[in-house]
């Protein structure tokens, strides 16, 4: 617009192209297309990006990382957040209207599968020598996540740590003398006396053993029989299985249902929906959760328990060992919160040039730490070469957003050290829990397949066999409902096909 | 509004008997009114008629990329409805939207008139404003917060209804988990939430009636039962008729936001109701045109409850239109 601004503009791009060939000399190459594009003739205006993020929280106004980003990269940011809720819908709806963002991210692979079906995404595949620093990030092995009928359609991020473990009350154990449980029989005996032993020496039969959220909860114990909840492929003994029909799906529902009829489980598990198992065991009536460090083992959390109890102490336990191993959960292969880009943008290379170093710079060492942490000195510190947060409380909340920005992920363990350095004992611990790998993302619903009414089904008769309201002899009754009513063979033909061809099983 | 001006007109015109057609005429010389009337006309074109053509998704194999037009034909045309009325739980569905609708509106309907009545005879019109004002309140409130509450009351382990129902040596209910229970929470839930709110239009109603009335009765000797019962109730009928039908239209509605707050896996036998199914299979499968045809679905038979109680209504005199 006026002589200045064209200057700035410049002025940025090129101290970018310092920055970055000075910090990733293995990507000279995207570099060097990038920097004529924007200095170049129309360099005047900067290139617009519109970035669609899910936030429970409304980013505070004018963020500095906004500003931030768009000075390094020469670009001008259109950030738009969503509560998870409407998320989804919005990317419907912007697709439906050609009005998506030009970066939206997917962690639903059933939505991606349909969308990249669907064509309306932006195929990467031409691109990805230019996304070699990206690749280089997010680990060349998870690239197969983002991909839909062999085509690059989506950049996974790096990974999460796993979050869950169980915990239980060590004041509880002691009071009663008794050592953490190492084998289902122990387990059932330490549930058994959390419930019927009164551990908190009040004279009354008020507490129960086990709690949790009824799709996790159970994880540990479906793992001590090598096998997870209903429906999840696997491969055991060189062979793909469905954990419906693995033999070790019924004695591990005979040895669950024993602890329901002895009725050593909050009553109310299926109703834990949001956090009430958390406040129960707070408060005092829980012996034993399955749960995530988060809400446990930060100093808040301890301060919340220590309120209500001074003497409670949660502690981390091992699994128990079971006839299939230990198991704390299952972990789903193709499953990643994957950054996607609308196939619109295709007509717009210019644009498709400054996404590719938007993703390849906050995957970049200088990038990342930006998004990790903010900026040096003003929201963190080095010290000793170690990162801390500055003592500043309001410069630290501000940076409780830079992890919107994380577009393809972080390096977590270096993050939750320099960010929990109290709790590293607690993340490493959840953060080695084994777990069972899944197939069940690369599976395409075969067409006709109701997966909302089959998983109802399979759900609710899971709960009646545990609470003894059908009998465990009628678990082949329950397999054939499943397979003609709701059309479970169709899914199982084409599941055990479309993975064989995936070359899952050697 | 526009029925003292329609007749007005008719009686304008035929008293010139002027050989001109009636309604343009009619319509010139009430163009003002016409004038007004406009914005809301359109507003109802643009943004309540208009957008219906989306409807054909219904029939189609809707694709983002080709858009409402373009996209292809559904194969049968009625493959949505067929889905929906196929799935294993079609029954059981239609049966919980039905009974959810028809307990609510059975025992929601005359809470809202009772309280109005108390409210409208109290004597200490102080206090009744204060009620009245705080019974407003409730309504504010989201369902995940009015779900907050409830768990705080009756949870079966830590709720404050089954402590006392343990101190008296009774067993802990579990009202929020149990088939048995469900339903009667989420209907009296639901009227707690919205009692005070409801009233407000009846409390309009009675202040509408004419007060000589009530002076008339009392001169008779009334008791103020009677004044209730003679003179209130009747004074109010329209407007109670008027707010039957008008939620007769929402009838397979239900309520899914309170629904789907307060289910889980335990009561779905008694609390899947249409509108949860359509937003599971529909979330889960990228599924428009199922929506579209169970929406469809639902729109048609409101529209034939709203018209059918209409009809019945109006043959006891006292019909919308």
């Amino acid at each position: 617009m006026n002589k200045k601004g064209i200057m700035t503009t410049m002025l940025a791009s090129a101290m970018l192209a310092g920055a970055l060939s000075a910090c990733s000399g293995g990507n000279a190459n995207s570099n060097n297309q990038g920097t004529p594009e924007t200095s170049g003739g129309n360099a005047a205006e900067p290139v617009e990006i519109s970035i669609m993020l899910q936030a429970a929280e409304p980013l505070p106004d004018n963020y500095f990382m906004i500003d931030e980003l768009e000075e390094r990269l020469g670009v001008k940011l259109d950030i738009q957040t969503y509560l998870p809720d409407d998320y989804t819908s919005k990317i419907n709806t912007g697709l439906a209207s050609d009005s998506a963002t030009d970066i939206f991210f997917l962690s639903d692979r059933n939505m991606f599968n349909k969308l990249a079906k669907q064509g309306v995404l932006f195929d990467f595949d031409p691109y990805m020598d230019q996304l070699q620093p990206t690749v280089d990030f997010v680990g060349e092995d998870n690239l197969v996540k983002g991909q839909a009928a062999g085509k690059q359609y989506g950049i996974p991020q790096t990974a999460r740590a796993y979050q869950y473990s169980l915990w239980a009350r060590q004041d509880w154990l002691d009071a009663l003398e008794l050592a953490a449980p190492t084998d289902l029989e122990q387990f059932q005996e330490v549930l058994g006396a959390f419930r019927n032993d009164d551990p908190d020496g009040n004279g009354k039969k008020d507490t129960y053993g086990y709690s949790g959220r009824p799709n996790e909860a159970l994880g540990p114990l479906f793992g001590a029989f090598g096998t997870t909840y209903p429906g999840y492929f696997y491969v055991k003994d060189g062979a793909l299985v469905n954990s419906l029909y693995d033999p070790a799906m019924k004695d591990a529902l005979a040895y669950i249902k024993g602890l329901f009829d002895a009725d050593l489980i909050d009553p109310e598990m299926l109703g834990n929906t949001k956090l009430q198992h958390k406040d129960k065991a707070f408060q005092g009536q829980i012996g034993m959760l399955y749960f995530n460090w988060p809400n446990i083992a930060r100093e808040d959390k301890i301060q919340e328990y220590k309120t209500v109890n001074p003497d409670a102490e949660w502690v981390q336990l091992d699994l128990p060992q079971g006839p299939g191993g230990q198991y704390a959960y299952y972990d789903d292969l193709g499953a990643a919160t994957v950054a996607a880009f609308p196939k619109s943008v295709e007509k717009d290379p210019a644009k498709v040039e400054k996404l590719i170093e938007l993703l390849n710079y906050v995957s970049s060492p200088e990038g990342s730490q930006l998004v990790m942490y903010g900026l040096e000195d003003v929201h963190y510190e080095i010290k000793d070469g170690e990162i801390v947060p500055v003592s500043d409380e309001a410069a630290v909340q501000e940076a409780a957003f830079t992890y919107l920005f994380q577009f393809t992920g972080r390096d977590e363990m270096v993050y939750l050290k320099s960010k929990f350095p109290n709790q590293e004992a607690a993340y490493t611990f959840a953060n080695e829990m084994p777990l069972l790998p899944v197939y069940n993302s690369f599976v395409d619903n075969p067409e006709g397949y109701n997966a909302a009414d089959a998983s109802r089904y399979m759900e609710e008769e899971l709960y009646k066999f545990l609470y003894g309201k059908r009998s465990l002899d009628e678990y082949d009754d329950f397999l054939n409902t499943l397979e003609t009513t709701f059309g479970y063979k169709a899914y199982m033909d084409a599941a055990e096909q479309q993975l064989t061809e995936l070359g899952i099983l050697e | 509004m526009s029925m003292p001006a329609t007749s007005d007109a008719r009686g304008v015109t035929s008293a010139r008997a002027a050989p001109r057609r009636r309604l343009p005429g009619a319509i010139w010389r009430h163009r003002v009114f016409y004038l007004m009337l406009l914005p809301g006309v359109l507003w109802f074109v643009v943004y309540k008629y208009f957008p219906m053509y989306g409807v054909i998704i219904a029939f189609k194999e809707y694709n983002l990329v080709d858009g409402v037009f373009a996209s292809g034909w559904a194969d049968p045309w009625y493959k949505y409805f067929k889905q929906f009325v196929e799935s294993p739980y079609f029954g059981q569905l239609l049966a919980n939207t039905f009974l959810i609708s028809f307990y609510k509106l059975l025992f929601g309907m005359a809470p809202p008139i009772v309280f109005a009545l108390l409210i409208s005879e109290c004597r200490y019109s102080r206090y009744a404003r204060f009620i009245q004002t705080l019974s407003y309140m409730p309504h504010f409130l989201s369902w995940v917060v009015i779900f907050g509450i409830l768990t705080a009351f009756l949870s079966q382990s830590s709720g404050l209804v089954n402590r006392y129902i343990g101190e008296f040596g009774g067993d802990p209910v579990p009202f929020l988990t149990s088939t048995d229970w469900f339903r009667s929470i989420l209907v009296g839930s639901d009227i707690w939430k919205d009692i005070g709110w409801g009233s407000i239009i009846y409390l309009a109603a009675i202040a509408g009636i004419d007060p000589t009335l009530y002076e008339a009765g009392r001169v008779d000797g009334a008791s103020r039962l009677r004044m209730i019962w003679h003179i209130t109730l009747p004074g109010i009928r329209n407007v109670i008729v008027l707010l039957m039908i008008l939620q007769l239209g929402h009838f397979l509605d239900a309520g899914f936001e309170q629904i789907y707050v307060m289910y889980n896996v335990q009561v779905y036998p008694v609390a899947d109701i249409i509108d949860t199914w359509v937003y599971r299979v529909g979330l889960q499968d990228l599924n428009f045109s199922l929506g579209s045809a169970v929406g469809l679905f639902k729109s048609a038979i409101g529209l034939v409850l709203v018209l059918g109680s209409n009809a019945l209504a109006r043959r006891w005199g006292g019909g919308i239109w």
